[in-house]
């Protein structure tokens, strides 16, 4: 059943996407099965498209496992609200201090390139600042109370302290602070004035934020997706085709850009990956160009020391497992201040199944806390 | 005339109100998590509350969506009414709305 979970993970995460040809089953899993997606949905950041496969019936499955998708995607939604929270507070401390930055992946992402930012999960709050920055950033927002984490204590924590660093807030979210957006030789070839130069926005809690423009989005997708673990996180590859799919990239400037920066290989290897895994039957100019490009035995050598690492995201399914247990009981806080229905339904006992689903009431979250 | 001057009656009808551009929100089956500025938790409008929810993203007065939401789910706009005004009040108190100046 793992190949076929592999499968069905994937699925999850492809759909939607015009010309997926992926299956889901013909009905409900047995509960082990149905557990081990949960944890993996749960690890892939995919359960808004779980839910939402769910919610249009193209995955089939019982009351129960209904209820549990529902939840799951709560909790998950929950905690994307409170790093968005978490987001525009450490803007507002950087805008102060008048170091520029530049949104990377979730946020940015979910706004910009997905049609509902529901489907598009993330775990931490990721932000480019200058090298120069780099510095008086952590300063600033290990000031703020925030606690500096080095996840990685042993083997390559010097080159993951290098490009990057991990900031904790008290209420356990995190923010990952980057002077440049890929490890290792690729770092030496991305050029990021062009980050600087050209940007796009998005608008957040009335505020616009400067995130990455289409192209360079496009290039950090595929970074993240070919050179960010092995083998490639199922949510990566979503992102690219979601971007390519749907954005509004312009080919020739986004091959141009992958020339540029050494990587048009990375480039043509995440979208020849994501049409495989997502078995998109459309072909776009660019899963055509992707699908002709053929690495130099440089860029071949390069991607080789990526792939071979397996060590950086391997999978922790207990940990997921846990991680579901976790969200289940966050979402069980949610307590009902307003449940009309019951007295609607007393005085009108007319269309008493559309009266009750009108309003079911406000419900509190009374689990979490938001960031300070 | 201030708020408090106002009966609630004549709120309903006169005052509009929109989702505040501070708060935080997404969709989640079918309710919407709503997480306002400076609030220290999401609160989840369910049901219908959604469909209310995504008519405040233009200014609108309580009687306008109740006749709105009536028309939608085929509901006495009477019922609707004394249905979403307490989810109108407990948004506005959390600071999730904001009063849209004529």
């Amino acid at each position: 059943m793992i190949a076929q979970l592999d499968d069905l993970t994937d699925a999850v995460a492809a759909f939607g996407l015009p010309g997926a040809l992926v299956d889901f089953p013909d009905a409900p899993l047995m509960d082990d099965d149905w557990a081990s997606l949960l944890a993996r949905t749960l690890e892939a950041r995919t359960s808004g498209l779980l839910q939402a496969a769910v919610h249009t019936d193209a995955m089939p499955v019982t009351d129960d496992q209904r209820e549990q998708v529902l939840d799951l995607h709560t909790g998950t939604m929950v905690q994307s609200l409170f790093l968005e929270a978490l987001l525009l507070a450490t803007a507002d401390q950087l805008d102060r201090a008048g170091i520029p930055f530049r949104v990377l992946k979730g946020s940015a992402v979910a706004h910009l390139d997905y049609t509902d930012p529901a489907l598009r999960a993330f775990g931490d709050v990721d932000l480019l600042v200058r090298s120069e920055d780099f510095d008086a950033a952590v300063e600033l927002l290990q000031g703020v109370g925030h606690r500096r984490l080095f996840r990685h204590p042993g083997k390559g924590s010097d080159r993951r302290f290098g490009e990057s660093t991990t900031l904790a807030t008290a209420d356990g979210l995190e923010i990952d602070l980057h002077r440049r957006f890929v490890l290792g030789p690729y770092a030496l070839t991305v050029d990021l004035h062009r980050v600087w130069d050209s940007s796009e926005s998005f608008d957040l809690g009335g505020r616009q934020l400067m995130a990455l423009d289409a192209e360079s989005r496009v290039m950090h997708a595929a970074f993240h997706a070919i050179l960010g673990g092995y083998p490639a996180r199922a949510l990566a590859l979503r992102d690219v085709a979601e971007m390519l799919l749907f954005g509004c990239y312009d080919d020739r400037r986004l091959i141009a850009l992958g020339e540029s920066w050494q990587s048009d290989a990375v480039l043509a290897r995440a979208v020849r990956l994501t049409w495989q895994r997502f078995r998109l039957a459309d072909v776009t100019r660019l899963s055509a160009w992707a699908a002709r490009h053929r690495a130099t035995p440089e860029q071949a050598r390069r991607l080789a020391l990526y792939e071979t690492d397996r060590s950086s995201y391997a999978p922790h399914s207990l940990a997921a497992v846990a991680g579901v247990s976790r969200f289940r009981d966050k979402v069980a806080f949610l307590r009902t201040l307003s449940l009309p229905d019951g007295a609607l339904l007393a005085q009108h006992n007319e269309q008493p199944s559309r009266v009750a689903w009108l309003i079911r009431g406000v419900r509190r979250h009374a689990a979490g806390r938001r960031p300070t | 005339m201030s708020d408090a001057l106002e009966s609630p009656a004549a709120e309903a009808d006169s005052v509009r109100y929109r989702r505040a551009d501070s708060a935080l929100w997404r969709v989640a089956g079918d309710g919407v998590l709503v997480l306002a500025a400076g609030a220290q938790e999401p609160v989840a409008v369910l049901g219908a509350g959604r469909a209310l929810w995504e008519l405040l993203g233009s200014g609108m007065t309580a009687t306008e969506a109740a006749v709105e939401l009536a028309d939608r789910f085929e509901v006495p706009p009477g019922v609707v009414l004394d249905a979403i005004e307490p989810v109108l009040q407990e948004l506005r108190a959390i600071g999730a709305l904001e009063r849209v100046q004529s």
